[in-house]
């Protein structure tokens, strides 16, 4: 399953690159990464929220795509963010995909808590009907 | 099923809240609810109604009240992780405009 958003910048291409590669200036509170294939390294978000990351391509003034997890979490999901020049500026696409499906819901005490797994742990019923959305 | 009317369902944070607290507890009402929220019943079962058409809930009369249940919960595990991401995503990438245009002064004033 995937989630895809996009915006457009009143930016030329590499400019709307370097704002997007300077992650502390909008993704993260902190970084201790360098923006390199193979790299890896974390990320704090704004939040407070730690994040595992690992890169896996930078192609400057096109693509950068990140694998990463929330420290402690089992799902790492993959996170492509693509840049398109246009009439008007330069669109920011960003995908982020999970390899597993969450395939049930859990109680402890008062607190839902969501299970993961890989596709095929997911019913054939139930990933058919997933699949609808991914 | 709709998946515009699953998105625009889950957009409001307060029914993200209603639709986790139906799945925690199967069986609530609009009372229940409403007590551990701070909106009104009335809205509650506003929020209720637009989930229930999503197919995200469905309702069950009992006596005077409805006992509501989200369905199915799998389901809705997924479509939540995309809400979620997709709204941290929308917060992101607003910031990322708001990081890169200011430099070039070509934000209108407001």
């Amino acid at each position: 399953m995937h989630v895809t958003r996009e915006i457009l910048l009143e930016l030329d291409r590499d400019e709307a690159w370097e704002a997007l590669a300077d992650l502390r200036g909008w993704l993260c509170a902190g970084a201790d990464l360098e923006l390199a294939e193979g790299e890896r390294g974390w990320l704090w978000l704004h939040d407070g929220e730690e994040r595992d990351v690992e890169v896996e391509e930078v192609v400057p003034g096109e693509r950068l795509v990140l694998w990463w997890r929330a420290a402690g979490d089992d799902l790492m999901t993959r996170v492509c963010l693509t840049l398109d020049e246009e009439d008007g500026g330069t669109r920011v696409r960003v995908v982020e995909s999970a390899p597993v499906y969450a395939v049930s819901t859990t109680r402890i005490g008062d607190h839902p808590v969501l299970r993961y797994g890989p596709a095929s742990c997911a019913l054939p019923s139930l990933a058919a009907r997933i699949a609808t959305f991914a | 099923m709709s998946t515009d009317a699953v998105f625009a369902a889950l957009a409001d944070p307060t029914r993200r809240t209603v639709l986790d607290t139906v799945a925690a507890r199967e069986g609530i009402t609009a009372t229940q609810l409403a007590a551990g929220l701070p909106v009104t019943r009335q809205a509650v079962a506003k929020h209720l109604g637009v989930l229930a058409e999503a197919q995200l809930v469905a309702g069950e009369r009992a006596g005077r009240e409805t006992r509501w249940r989200a369905t199915p919960a799998p389901l809705t595990d997924a479509i939540a992780w995309m809400a979620n991401v997709g709204a941290a995503w929308d917060d992101r990438l607003a910031a990322l405009r708001d990081s890169a245009t200011p430099a070039r002064g070509s934000r209108p004033p407001r």
